[in-house]
């Protein structure tokens, strides 16, 4: 639990940037969960009467947030739905007080409509318990989002195939070891170097009496003749469908691509992202982490050669066969739209407040 | 989190040393508040609290000289991580030495338990806790009398290891520390450390200045007044070990963390380095402040103004709100915040702290310029120049291994102009410590494979002003001496009692003494008089000064051995000084007469076999001489042996 006890707004994202900056939650979905809840009190605790004023505070702790943790998409992403979903509560509950119509918005509605702009200005009775009820499904969504995309697992892995994956992902191990519960195939796992979380993964696997294989990462292309799918996890889903994903993921995809063999993208909802790459720069994509891994400090060449030492790849949209989240399976071309979903135009950007 | 729950015992201390008691980065910054000497555009002091804060520890006690607590208090609170920490604040006036500090702590009981012991000078990123409790798990299974892990960071760099110079000899399976030497060159062991057990002898490792105390340290160094510095304490320990029952561990730091201390320039330039290199991840300028990184390690403030042709080079850092001008050139630089650099400027291998102004086609290379220097147009500083804050440098100046100061404080320094005093290193007779400051290692790496091989040649030889070694100090003060005692015609008993007090401050023995007394005596004439000398007068000279120093001859030359000593002394400065070279039979001759030298060890001198050419032209010169003594001992039996 987040501990809010008697603490200031301010103390409280401090904490809470400190603890993302320090790795402390290494799970993605830890962060999304921490989100939810710091934000959850914030607005139970911020002083507002209209919905702009409660939007206009969070967008400011929003943009606090994401200024300082350029490279975490996912506390982005949670703010954005969540500031969506104070949005959709606003509108539901005025227009189910002006007119009792279908709340439900289709594509025909949303392109056709001449909605007028709504402003947010009028104060909406009852709004903050609709927001909260909203908001528990939204984490029991985040919650159960694993176990929705695992659900699907059957209709993805058939008997007698052989399944490459990379690293170690939450989602990936789920999928496999549903999918285990009624069919047998073969998993090779690339040890993903430098952290070589692959390692785990395949411990883990074996223990659940699946047929796995460790492989280092050189021996992926090798292998990829006798795959028949590619399954991995994923760090963020870009707004073009490409991937934020582990190092060394961008090669599987690219030998994947050689061989015809389809990559299978397991991202539950919370991981998408509304940001495009725009460049391979740190400052907008990537991570840089200390070098110890690649090289250790103690050899003697240390201070004659630069190391880098990335978190992630891009994988561009090409390359990836198929989404599967909590929702479904979508392809990367339809990932602009669930995007314009979830997430509201405006809060695009959170650095400019709105009228 | 709130600690109000955890019981007092539980909770883990740590003490940060936030005095330094050396003048290492002076003029740059001074002894007292050297840890807000800033690092990558960070003080060094926020690196420490950070480590600490990241590592979970929330106690702090911050010891800082009364001087400086309002500045070092000022600059917490600025720290990001600060109001996650309970920093407390002692201080006292009578601290000159970490182990000053160590009692003061005793005295003052602010240790409730075992603690995390560190300098403000420390950058890195390393999981601590893990370390307390495995020191805390010795101590309460194996061995009761552990007292401290010291923390070592293992480095395969050549330039660095060799710079810490020490070697630690480690029990292989418990880590415990057995021998710890700091001596440069040969060094020797004893036989019982190998006998019985298996051991690591480490050369590789350098301090990090981290360490874990039991609550027994501070008491240790209050029973034993003479524990000054850690390596007082590590030698007083393995030498007492039974007596003072306590023992030390060593915990070596590699691939689990990575830890830095910042002592000198040369350690300044490599933790530096391994910041911009992010091995102190994530304590690196883009996590810590607003910068961005591009390929080549370029970290990149806000709100810059860089002209089209500016260039930055590799491993290069540019604070926020700097403007740069036209081809400008920077690479393996520090640029502080607040800067202005102009057009056509280089500036490679440097610090520039904040609110620096430098003017066009100026030259900046391996020296460091403290804050608001301005260098005007066509200035060229370079190897190792540390400017202080608030230094003006007029144009078309050429600077090279000058410390320099704004003002002049100790009318010591040399004025260059208004607001820029170089301070003299040399001439500064009457600075109380003799401490080896360091400036930066400005000679370029050698990127040869067989670097690593010949460290001690070339990589690590340009260190601006070198260790001066015992001897050399020793030598040095004795021509101070006798420099004065001749002009001041001071008494020769006085004399000797200087020089055997200087011979025991740098531990060196007779023979070394009674060669490096007549090496002074020889020497004492500076250049510029030995060019207004011709051969005769030089002898006479000399000769009035042998004469008057006999009491100081006799007091040292007294034995065969001495006298051998003495003229292989001779024989040495005559190699280096051509005025000597002609006289020397003369000289001879005359400390023969003066019944210094025995007849004997000069015939001995004469007999042994040489083999550079030198030593046989000498021996030749000298073939007169030795025939006449061989002549008058037939005459008359001598009497001058007065060996005792």
């Amino acid at each position: 639990m987040l501990d809010v006890d008697g603490e200031t707004h301010e103390m409280l994202l401090d904490n809470y940037i400190s603890n993302l900056k320090r790795k402390k939650w290494e799970n993605n979905y830890v962060i999304a969960e921490k989100t939810v809840q710091l934000f959850r009190h914030f607005i139970d605790t911020i002083q507002w009467s209209t919905t702009i004023e409660l939007l206009n505070q969070l967008r400011e702790y929003g943009f606090k947030i994401t200024s300082a943790l350029p490279l975490q998409f996912i506390v982005g992403n949670i703010i954005r739905r969540i500031l969506n979903i104070i949005r959709e509560e606003h509108t539901a509950a005025r227009k189910s007080s002006e007119e009792e119509i279908d709340v439900q918005e289709s594509l025909h509605k949303i392109v056709t409509s001449e909605d007028d702009v709504d402003d947010y200005n009028s104060i909406v009775p009852e709004l903050k318990l609709s927001i909260f009820e909203h908001l528990d499904e939204f984490q029991i969504e985040i919650e159960s989002s694993n176990e929705d995309i695992s659900k699907q697992a059957l209709e993805h892995i058939h008997s007698n195939e052989i399944i490459l994956t990379v690293g170690k992902s939450s989602e990936v191990e789920m999928f496999l070891k549903e999918a285990a519960k009624d069919r047998t195939f073969e998993v090779f796992i690339t040890e993903c170097s430098p952290l070589n979380h692959g390692r785990q993964l395949a411990l883990n696997l074996s223990k659940h009496k699946i047929q796995s294989t460790l492989i280092p990462d050189s021996t992926m292309f090798g292998i990829m003749s006798r795959v028949n799918k590619v399954i991995i996890g994923v760090d963020s889903v870009m707004a073009n469908g490409g991937l934020r994903t582990f190092n060394g993921c961008h090669a599987v995809a690219l030998a994947a691509a050689h061989y015809s063999v389809p990559v299978i993208v397991l991202a539950p909802m919370y991981k998408l992202s509304s940001r495009y790459l725009s460049s391979y720069n740190q400052d907008a994509f990537n991570e840089f982490v200390s070098p110890d891994g690649v090289l250790n400090y103690s050899d003697s060449v240390v201070s004659k050669v630069d190391v880098y030492n990335p978190t992630y790849d891009y994988v561009p949209p090409e390359n990836v066969t198929l989404f599967i989240s909590n929702n479904g399976g979508h392809s990367p071309s339809y990932v602009y739209r669930l995007l314009s979903e979830i997430y509201h135009p405006l809060d695009y950007d959170l650095s400019v407040h709105n009228k | 989190m709130s600690t109000s729950k955890v019981q007092k015992q539980d909770v883990l201390q740590a003490v940060v040393v936030a005095s330094f008691f050396h003048k290492n980065f002076w003029p740059a910054a001074d002894g007292d508040s050297a840890c807000l000497m800033p690092l990558v555009n960070r003080p060094l002091l926020h690196y420490t609290l950070d480590m600490l804060e990241s590592s979970g520890i929330v106690d702090v006690i911050v010891f800082c000289s009364s001087g400086s607590v309002d500045r070092i208090k000022a600059s917490v609170q600025r720290a990001a991580g600060a109001r996650r920490l309970n920093v407390v604040y002692t201080t006292s006036d009578t601290c000159r030495s970490f182990g000053d500090v160590l009692r003061h702590l005793d005295a003052c009981a602010l240790i409730r338990n075992d603690f995390v012991l560190l300098w403000g000078n420390v950058v890195g990123q390393l999981p601590l806790l893990p370390l307390v409790k495995r020191f805390k798990s010795l101590r309460q299974s194996s061995d009761r009398g552990a007292v401290m892990t010291i923390v070592y960071q293992q480095s395969g760099d050549p330039n660095t290891s060799s710079a810490a110079d020490q070697t630690i000899v480690l029990a292989a399976d418990t880590g415990r520390v057995l021998f710890h030497n700091r001596a440069r060159g040969k060094i020797s062991l004893p036989l019982e450390l190998v006998l019985n057990s298996t051991v690591n002898i480490r050369r590789d490792l350098i301090d990090t200045n981290v360490v874990i105390c039991s609550t027994a340290v501070p008491p240790l160094f209050a029973d034993n007044f003479d524990f000054q510095t850690k390596d007082d304490f590590v030698k007083g320990l393995l030498i007492n070990e039974e007596i003072l029952n306590s023992t030390l561990y060593a915990h070596v730091v590699d691939g689990d963390g990575y830890a830095g201390e910042v002592f000198d320039w040369p350690s300044y330039q490599r933790v530096t380095r391994d910041v911009m290199h992010r091995w102190t991840y994530p304590q690196v300028p883009e996590v810590v402040d607003k910068y961005s990184l591009r390929y080549g390690n370029v970290y990149i403030g806000e709100n810059l103004k860089l002209a089209l042709t500016c260039n930055l080079g590799n491993d290069t850092v540019v604070g926020s709100d700097s403007r740069f001008g036209s081809s400008t050139h920077i690479s393996n630089t520090v640029i502080g915040k607040n800067c202005t650099i102009g057009n056509n400027v280089t500036i490679e291998n440097s610090y520039l702290f904040n609110g620096v102004t430098v003017n066009d086609k100026s030259v900046i290379r391996f020296s460091v310029v403290g804050e608001n220097c301005t260098i005007k147009e066509n200035s060229n500083i370079s190897d190792s120049c540390i400017l202080g804050s608030g230094v003006m440098i007029e144009p078309n100046t050429n600077l090279k291994l000058m410390r320099i100061l704004s003002s002049d404080l100790t009318n010591k320094s040399k004025k260059l102009s208004a607001k820029a005093y170089a301070y003299d290193t040399e001439n500064d007779s009457d600075s109380d410590d003799d401490q080896d400051v360091r400036g930066l290692t400005f000679r370029k790496r050698s990127w040869s494979i067989n670097s690593c091989s010949s460290s001690d040649n070339d990589d690590t030889a340009s260190v601006a002003a070198s260790i001066p070694d015992d001897t050399c100090m020793f030598y040095s003060e004795v021509v101070d001496s006798l420099i004065r005692g001749f002009e001041d015609h001071v008494h020769c008993d006085n004399l000797i009692l200087e020089i055997n007090s200087s011979r025991y401050a740098y531990n060196i023995n007779y023979r070394e003494a009674n060669f490096q007394v007549i090496r002074a005596m020889l020497t004492l004439n500076t250049k510029a008089e030995l060019e207004a000398l011709n051969q005769v007068r030089y002898y006479a000279q000399l000769q009035s000064k042998l004469d008057y120093f006999l009491p100081v001859l006799k007091n040292y030359i007294k034995t065969m051995d001495s006298c051998e000593d003495c003229l292989s002394a001779i024989e040495d400065i005559a190699k280096g000084e051509e005025l000597l070279n002609t006289v020397i039979v003369k000289v001879i001759h005359h400390l023969y007469n003066m019944n210094i030298l025995s007849e004997e060890s000069i015939l001995k001198w004469h007999e042994k076999e040489e083999d550079t050419q030198f030593a046989k032209t000498i021996r030749e010169k000298a073939n007169k001489l030795i025939e006449w003594l061989k002549d008058a001992e037939e005459e008359t039996d001598s009497d001058e042996d007065d060996s005792s």
